[in-house]
């Protein structure tokens, strides 16, 4: 096994970035397009799967979830099954989902039909963020060229499947909720219900779209499909490090000389990502931390930067610190697990010396506040006091009791809601705290006028 | 007709076909496989605290407020949402549940306005139930609280207070699931969130008012019921809606002599959790136009004397002819004064024409409502055994003559008046003894009137439908003078020279199961004082 530096300038999702005309389907068959999946036809469909497991692909929406594990829960017996393709990137910091549909939307065509004939999927959904209404476009467009030319809507014979396969892809635009990129919110979202994320289990495989199998996967994660059809998932592993196989696309942004979304070695260490892909920080000033995965993630400080970018690394690496609830005292992520960080969406956020940490942090807790969708108590009252607090420590108000009162709301949410988006509120307001408390402290106002509850005479605090 | 006997009290479990043991804070039971783990603490007397979750509706796990430790779980689980499972230890109280409960708690309360001193809920409300129980801390926020519409005009028989809302969705699924529509939703998101119904539409489905019992705070309340009464200054006695032939299982909740509402009591044979906004506002009539005082030729007099006059009137008319004496049941009548009227009818006096009233047939639907509008139809057709005619015929005996004198207990559904609908010549009459408990014309036309006590002021049984034979208990006095049916026509019986010795309704029943079939498995229950009210209106 090589280095990350191996897999430097492999380009598998984003080889179509700025071939004129990379969007048409003539322009794809002519880079070689729509020759994985006539082969894969010619594979047992289990055997896909197999192969996607061995490829050591994980899932680019977030969770970084084996995509093969993922598939194999799909029930054998199932009758009907959907294949959702979750477009709905509206993490901070992450836009590559986008890029990606805007170049190449029918390496994600072909992607889904690979993948749905390795579910049994006759129908499969692109659920496409409100706001993308370019992207929307050029997808509908591409889906409308290979229903012309026949990739869609038209049985193609199945050597391996022993039969007929044929597939229907409806594009389906939302409204431009967060919570709708919640895989379960987006399938409520789908069968035009609201929003709201289900409660698990049932988890999709079992019970999905319209009660039925569903597995949802990330663009990003689909599009590598093919190349893995292509060239195989020992290749694709290879490529990758540890248990992550293939590139990783990242989505930079904040105080570098070159933002950018880039197709990176899957484990290159993130200052080799800030100071060389990305050509430093601006205006000589020093780094003082990165976000590595999309807001919901908890911050690397500048000592933390030499850890490899990659699924595993964020989770265990020893040179991250853990996330704490108060100094000394770590945040439980459940039977004394530690939280050190998460790779997440590839929305990398950096930020220099100057950055005011406090307003940072409201203006993300403001974030969630705004996107919780409301259904479970913590998150829906947590996210918005949360948000509350910080903006008022942001404007140098703050009482005294605020930083450890922020802490303990973050740490009553985490790990206590329906869905994620209650962890990506806590994470982050837990991360921030841990690594930048001095910041927080320096908000609360001078002493002498102590908050309100705390100068209720004793007599009201005895009969409470 | 079934005969199965329900006396109020909700059955037992089916008898479960696999049980498993689970351990909840060191003690240890057995339960139904699938049994939800919260039911399976609060059955052991944990007393874990709950809002979302609701006995007759679905489990969304919303709330969060039910948090219980399980061994092996990395993180505190939901056990509205969770099934026991065999050898499952459960902590309820250890300092991590205790803790992040308590969190629960201090979210919900986050942006509600506390306004507990003018709140209809308070003292039944769960939120400020489990805050004395689980927390009682200053709140830590000190700084501002999303304000939300405090009057939400959102149908006819209700109105929404949107910041005391906690949005755990009960009144959403009540809608969903047992009224079958889709009337309200939430709106916005995160702590903007607010509950709803669509542009246009209003809540106003035949069950809008059960979506009050459920609310577990004060954001829902009826407009009947609103600003009357302190909850925990009622009493409540629990009997049986008068308003159709299902017999929903109520509670009936009063305060000096009046009744203040109707909440339905669980029996999930019957009416599960739930009761329909008709029937909750039957109460009304108890209260409204009742003939207070016994009234003879007009005038009101006293027992004494309107009891001799009647006795005369039937007298003189029985001796002249029984053949043309009338005798008008009621199948709003219990079936104790239903059975003592047939005594006295059949047994004593050997009459014949006998006719049975009642209100008239009304809507009716496959969740609960009847359309038969009478609480006793079954239990009058069972004592009637075949010998009762319809009203038809009651008219077309006053227009030929074939009755002269007439005795009518209950005038529920008897119409007098002048060219109504269904109207009966009355005025044909040579002599008419009523038994009655409102003021109408049926009482104005009468010789005698005899003040009969309502539904709620009489202990009896009703027959259901299903020939279910419900207890009905007396839980105001009394509207006036006016007496249960069985005692005054025992009275009654005296004066006719005939014995009937009932000293109290659970005599008049006991000989009726005697010798009744339909009765046979039925039962009185025990004698119950009015309780007094703590924290029951939410069904916590
Ligand atoms: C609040 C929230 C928002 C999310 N938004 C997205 C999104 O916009 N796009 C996405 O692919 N996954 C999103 N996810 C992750 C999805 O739930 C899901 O895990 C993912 O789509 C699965 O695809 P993958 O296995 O290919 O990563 C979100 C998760 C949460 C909790
Ligand atoms: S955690 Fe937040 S976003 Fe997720 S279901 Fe609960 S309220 Fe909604
Ligand atoms: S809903 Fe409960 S806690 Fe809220 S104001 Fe009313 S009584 Fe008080
Ligand atoms: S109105 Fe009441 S029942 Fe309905 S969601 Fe709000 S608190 Fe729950
Ligand atoms: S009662 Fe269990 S989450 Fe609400």
């Amino acid at each position: 096994m090589g280095t990350w530096q191996d897999a430097m300038g492999v380009k598998i999702v984003t080889k179509g970035f700025g071939v004129p005309g990379s969007h048409k389907l003539s322009v794809y068959t002519q880079r070689g397009g729509f020759q994985a999946f006539p082969k894969a036809l010619t594979w047992q469909p289990s055997a896909l799967t197999d192969e996607v497991k061995k490829s050591n692909l994980r899932g680019r929406g977030g969770a970084g979830f084996p995509t093969g594990m993922k598939w194999s829960f799909i029930p054998k017996d199932a009758k009907l099954t959907y294949l959702v393709v979750n477009a709905d990137e509206s993490e901070p910091g992450t836009c590559k989902d986008r890029e990606l549909l805007a170049y190449d939307p029918h390496l994600l065509i072909e992607g889904m039909l690979i993948a749905s004939y390795a579910l049994g999927c006759k129908h499969a959904y692109i659920y496409i963020r409100g706001e993308m209404m370019r992207e929307a476009r050029i997808v509908q467009e591409a889906i409308d060229e290979a229903y012309a030319a026949g990739w869609l809507g038209k049985d193609h014979p199945a050597a391996g499947g022993g039969g007929t396969f044929k597939l229907d892809v409806t594009l389906h635009r939302g409204a431009g909720a967060y919570i709708c990129g919640e895989e379960t919110g987006l399938l409520n979202s789908l069968e035009g219900k609201r929003g709201w994320p289900r409660l698990k289990p049932p988890f999709p495989a079992i019970k999905g779209l319209f009660g039925a199998p569903t597995v949802v996967n990330n663009v990003e994660t689909i599009m590598n499909i093919p190349e893995i059809i292509t060239r195989g998932g020992e290749w694709f592993a290879a490529l990758g490090t540890g248990k992550s196989g293939g590139t990783r696309i990242v989505c930079v942004s904040g105080h570098v000389n070159k933002p950018g979304v880039f197709e990176l070695p899957m484990g290159i260490p993130f200052r080799d990502i800030i100071y060389d892909v990305c050509g430093g920080i601006p205006n000589g000033r020093v780094l003082k931390g990165v976000i590595p995965g999309g807001s919901s993630m908890p911050p690397l400080d500048a000592s933390e930067i030499d850890v490899p970018c990659e699924f595993d690394a964020l989770m265990n690496d020893p040179r991250i610190k853990d996330v704490e609830v108060k100094p000394g005292v770590p945040f439980d992520l459940g039977g004394g697990r530690r939280l050190k960080s998460m790779a997440g969406s590839g929305g990398i956020v950096v930020f220099d010396d100057q950055t005011d940490i406090v307003a940072l942090c409201a203006r993300i807790m403001a974030f969630y506040a705004h996107e919780s969708c409301g259904q479970c108590t913590p998150c829906r009252e947590g996210s918005g006091w949360l948000a509350r607090l910080c903006t008022r420590l942001a404007r140098g108000e703050g009482e005294a009791g605020d930083v450890e009162l922020l802490a303990n709301i973050a740490n009553g949410i985490g790990g206590n809601t329906i869905c994620a988006l209650g962890d990506a509120a806590a994470w982050p307001m837990l991360g921030f705290l841990t690594k930048f408390r001095a910041d927080f402290e320096s908000r609360v106002k001078a002493a002498g006028t102590a908050p309100l509850h705390k100068s209720l005479p004793k007599s009201v605090e005895g009969a409470a | 007709m079934t005969t199965t006997p329900i006396t109020g009290t909700p059955p037992s479990p089916a008898p479960a076909t696999e049980l498993v043991t689970v351990t909840v804070d060191g003690k240890t039971q057995q339960f139904p496989k699938g049994t939800v783990l919260l039911e399976a603490c609060n059955q052991m007397g944990a007393g874990v605290p709950f809002f979302c979750y609701h006995p007759g509706l679905t489990s969304p796990a919303v709330c969060r407020q039910c948090l219980v430790d399980v061994k092996g779980q990395p993180k505190p689980v939901p056990s509205c949402y969770t099934p026991v499972a065999d050898k499952m230890e459960v902590m309820t109280k250890s300092p991590r549940a205790l803790d992040v409960r308590r969190q629960m708690l201090e979210f919900t309360l986050v942006n509600h306005p506390i306004d507990c001193p003018i709140c209809d809920k308070a003292g039944e409300c769960l939120l400020q139930k489990h805050y004395f129980d689980w927390d009682a801390k200053l709140a830590r926020n000190d700084g501002i609280k999303v304000k939300k519409a405090k009057v939400v005009d959102i149908g006819p028989r209700i109105v929404l207070d949107q910041e005391r809302c906690i949005l755990c969705t009960r009144c959403i699924r009540v809608c969903d699931e047992v009224a079958k529509t889709h009337q309200l939703e939430m709106a916005d998101r995160g702590d903007h969130e607010v509950l709803t119904t669509a542009p246009g539409h209003q809540l106003d489905n035949p069950y809008s008012l059960n979506t009050v019992d459920v609310c577990p705070v004060g954001a829902l309340t009826s407009k009947d019921f609103r600003f009357a009464m302190r909850a925990w200054e009622l009493y409540t006695t629990p009997s049986i809606c008068p308003g159709c032939a299902t017999g929903c299982n109520i509670e009936v909740h009063h305060s000096h002599g009046k009744i203040q509402r109707l909440i339905p009591r669980q029996n999930d044979q019957v009416n599960e959790h739930w009761m329909c906004d008709e029937g909750r506002l039957t109460y009304k009539r108890v209260h409204a136009q009742r003939l207070a005082a016994p009234m003879s030729g007009g005038v009101p007099v006293d027992w004494d004397r309107a009891l001799d006059d009647a006795g005369r009137a039937l007298r003189v008319a029985l001796d002249a002819g029984p053949a043309q004496v009338g005798v008008v049941m009621n199948a709003q009548s219990t079936n104790e004064d239903l059975y003592a009227l047939a005594r006295l009818t059949f047994d004593h006096l050997g009459l014949g024409k006998v006719y049975l009233a009642g209100l008239d047939q009304g809507w009716s639907d496959d969740i609960l409502v009847s359309a038969d509008k009478n609480p006793n139809t079954a239990g009058a057709m069972a004592i009637g055994a075949g010998r009762l005619r319809t009203l038809l015929d009651l008219a077309n005996d006053l227009k030929s003559g074939a009755v002269t004198t007439l005795l009518v207990v209950g005038t529920h559904g008897v119409i007098g008046k002048d060219g109504a609908p269904g109207a009966l010549p009355l005025d044909r009459l040579t002599t008419l003894v009523v038994v009655g408990t409102h003021r109408d014309e049926v009482t104005a036309a009468a010789k005698v009137a005899l003040p009969l006590a309502e539904w709620a002021e009489s202990d009896g049984t009703f027959t259901n439908r299903l020939g279910m034979v419900q207890r009905v208990r007396a839980a105001v006095p009394p509207a006036g003078d006016s007496l249960p049916g069985w005692e005054i026509l025992s009275h009654l019986a005296r004066k006719l020279g005939a014995t009937m010795e009932f000293t109290e309704a659970k005599t008049v029943f006991a000989e009726a199961k005697q010798k009744l079939p339909f009765m046979k498995d039925a039962e009185w229950g025990r004698p119950l004082l009015p309780v007094q009210l703590r924290f029951a209106g939410s069904r916590g």
